[in-house]
Order: structure tokens, then sequence, then C-alpha cells
């Protein structure tokens, strides 16, 4: 469920998912706005598969599992790497 | 009759020849002889405790009478003992009657040298009867030789050419939903189609007409996997084919017997209430998953790079 498989499209596995959080996570989110946002960037693209709110959790738990992300004070943010 | 129905019927007689035992096996040989040979052919059945006096069927214009013998497993020394009994059983109530006696039995891979030489001694004895026996090529040769209608009273209805290009989405979504799912991992590496994969697997020219029947449509089976909310449904569906493929092929069975298995475990063959339309449209949806499956799945055997097929 991670990577694509044969009959796992690429747009559906967590870790294109979990690019695309990131990605809109370019500036601090709650969870509500960052499924809006991910919604509304699929719509743009016809070719993108719809994704229930179940997987956009686990594309976050994801994140989450990588320490790629952060959650306080109610707002997702990128965690920026140490330089 | 276009070639893929023909195909189609070839496939399930095969599959129903191989299946069914005892009376079943008895009951579809009736059927069969009495289309094959309308108000010739003359079925029989126990009656009290006269039973069938050792004649399962009888043709009159041929002056044969049959006996039926399908057990689940066939032993040397136990079917010589029914061929003598059965045939010395005969002799009283149907002797001035019968100049030829057939043994009809299903064994697919023919008969073993007792049984045969238990068959040759009988014919020796009695030379005035001639003795044979009747396997799957002998009742296939009179299944293909049956009416369209015939055919569909015995063996169901078959996909045509209009069928399948009639097959909808709501078609796959109820073949795709009969399949058994099962919990696993998901993961398998991402291999291109092979081309030459019919080929490659020594499947005969029935199974490749099926195959290619279901390929006009297995496409769409893409779109609904895609279309799937939950998506790992997908490959537990197509892992539970994988499965069942991995369970035949450690039974032995050939290329085309494995094909016709997946097929019933697909829910193809089905012998529902459905009209004609809808069990059309059941059965070439059925080959369309199939189709698609067998293009995108671990099953049967891809052709190494290079190797000529």
């Amino acid at each position: 469920m991670i990577l694509p498989t044969k009959h796992l499209a690429t747009d559906r596995s967590l870790l294109y998912i979990g690019g695309e959080l990131l990605e809109l996570l370019a500036r601090p989110r709650t969870v509500s706005s960052l499924w809006h946002a991910l919604n509304e960037n699929r719509k743009k693209r016809e070719e993108m598969s719809v994704i229930t709110y179940d997987w956009f959790i686990l594309g976050l738990d994801f994140l989450y599992g990588l320490g790629v992300v952060t959650f306080t004070e109610g707002l997702l943010r990128r965690k920026e790497a140490h330089k | 009759m276009d070639a893929h129905t023909q195909a189609f019927y070839r496939l399930k007689f095969q599959n129903t020849f191989l299946r069914l035992k005892g009376n079943g096996f008895q009951e579809l040989f009736g059927d069969i002889m009495s289309r094959r040979y309308p108000g010739d052919f003359v079925r029989t059945r126990p009656w009290g405790a006269h039973g069938d006096r050792k004649n399962d069927g009888y043709l009159r214009s041929e002056r044969t009478l049959f006996q039926v013998y399908a057990p689940n497993e066939m032993s040397a020394s136990e079917t010589v003992k029914k061929i003598e009994a059965d045939f010395a059983g005969a002799l009283p109530h149907w002797k001035d009657f019968f100049a030829i006696w057939v043994f009809a039995h299903n064994a697919m891979d023919g008969l073993g040298p007792d049984v045969l030489q238990c068959l040759l001694d009988l014919g020796r004895r009695n030379s005035d009867i001639s003795v044979r026996q009747w396997g799957y090529e002998a009742l296939e040769e009179c299944v293909l030789a049956l009416r369209q209608q015939d055919l569909e009273a015995v063996l169901g209805y078959a996909p045509d050419a209009r069928a399948v290009n009639n097959v909808r989405s709501a078609d796959l979504i109820k073949v795709l939903e009969t399949i058994a799912q099962t919990d696993v991992a998901a993961g398998s590496d991402i291999k291109p189609v092979s081309v030459d994969k019919i080929n490659k697997n020594s499947l005969s020219d029935d199974s490749v007409h099926y195959i290619r029947m279901g390929q006009r449509k297995s496409s769409l089976v893409r779109g609904i996997f895609n279309s799937f909310t939950d998506p790992l449904r997908a490959e537990r569906i197509v892992q539970s084919f994988r499965t069942k493929y991995m369970d035949l092929k450690l039974q032995g069975l050939t290329s085309d017997r494995m094909l016709s298995e997946l097929i019933r475990f697909t829910g193809g063959y089905s012998e529902g209430k459905s009209g004609p339309v809808e069990a059309q449209r059941h059965e070439a949806a059925v080959a369309a998953t199939l189709a698609f499956l067998f293009e995108s799945c671990d099953i049967f055997e891809d052709p190494k790079t290079g190797e000529e097929v």
C-alpha cells in the first residue's frame, strides 16, 4: 500500500499521497483544510483517482511515522530538515 | 454459432464431464443422447424392485444398449467386475434387442489395459455382439452435433459476439464481487504484460478463443479497479485469484483444465435461473474478468525475454 503495485495505481499509493500532502503543507494547515486542499488539487486533474478520507488519514500517518510532519496547536506543519 | 460460442461449449462440456460422477453423469449422458437422437434414444430408469435391468439407455436404430459408469475413482478391478456383471445382467432381459453393447464411462484419459482386455474378451466370447466403449471423445462428438437450442438446454447459455459487445461495468462489478476476498498483504512486482503468454502455456484453441473473446472488454476491469473506494480491494481480489491458480497448479492439472476451473471460480458456467440475455452477458463478463486477470496476474507462465514462442 505504500508503494504502487500492479493493481494499486501510483496516485493511490501512500508514497504518492504523502508527497502530495507535503507539497500542500508549504504552509501550516488544519487537518480539514489539508483534506479540502487535497480534494481540490485532485479535482483539477481529471486523471487523478479519488481517495477516501480513510486513505488521506493513512497518508498523514505515513508522513508522521517518517517524522516529516508535526501536529501542534491544531496545525499540521512540515518538519524542516536540520542544516 | 460463432467460433467463440463453440469454444465456450467445448470448454464447458469438458468441465462438466470431469466434474459429474454417478447419477449426475448418467443424467448428463441421457440429456445429450435424448437430444442427439430424438425419438430414437430411450432413457431408462430404475423401476421399483426391477431396477434398470442393466440398461442405462437404448438406441433403437442402432440396436445399441448402453451401460454408464462414472465412479469418483476408477479402479481396474472394480471396473472389470462392473463390466462383467452389467453385461451378464443385461443378456437375460435384452439379448434379442441389441447387437452393440457400449460401456460409457468418465475416464478422461482412457481406460487401463485390464479394462481394455476385459472388453476385448467379452467381445470374443460373444461374437454376435459388438462390445464397445465410449469415453470423452465419443460423447463430445455427440455434444458438438447438437443444435444450439439443445446445447443451451444441456450446457446453458454461451456468450456470443453480441453479448460481449453489450458487457457493461455493472456486469463486471457483479462478477468481481463473487470472487472470494482474503486479507493479504499487497505487493506484487509490476511486470509488463507478456504478449506471447497465451502461446507459451500450451492452451488449446478453445481456451485461446475464450481468452481473446474476453480481451475485447478486459480494459473495463482496470477502470473498475481504479474506481474502488478501497484502494486495496483490487489487490485482494487478484490475490484470491492467484491463490486459486496456485492451488490448481499444485494439483498437476493441464493449462486447459486450470482455465476451466478458474472460469467456474470466477462465477462462470453458472446454472442460475436468469434468462438467456442476462446469462450470456454474465458469461461474457466472466470472460472479460478472466482475460484481464490472465493478462495482469502472476498466473500461467510468462515467456522468458527473447524466447521464441
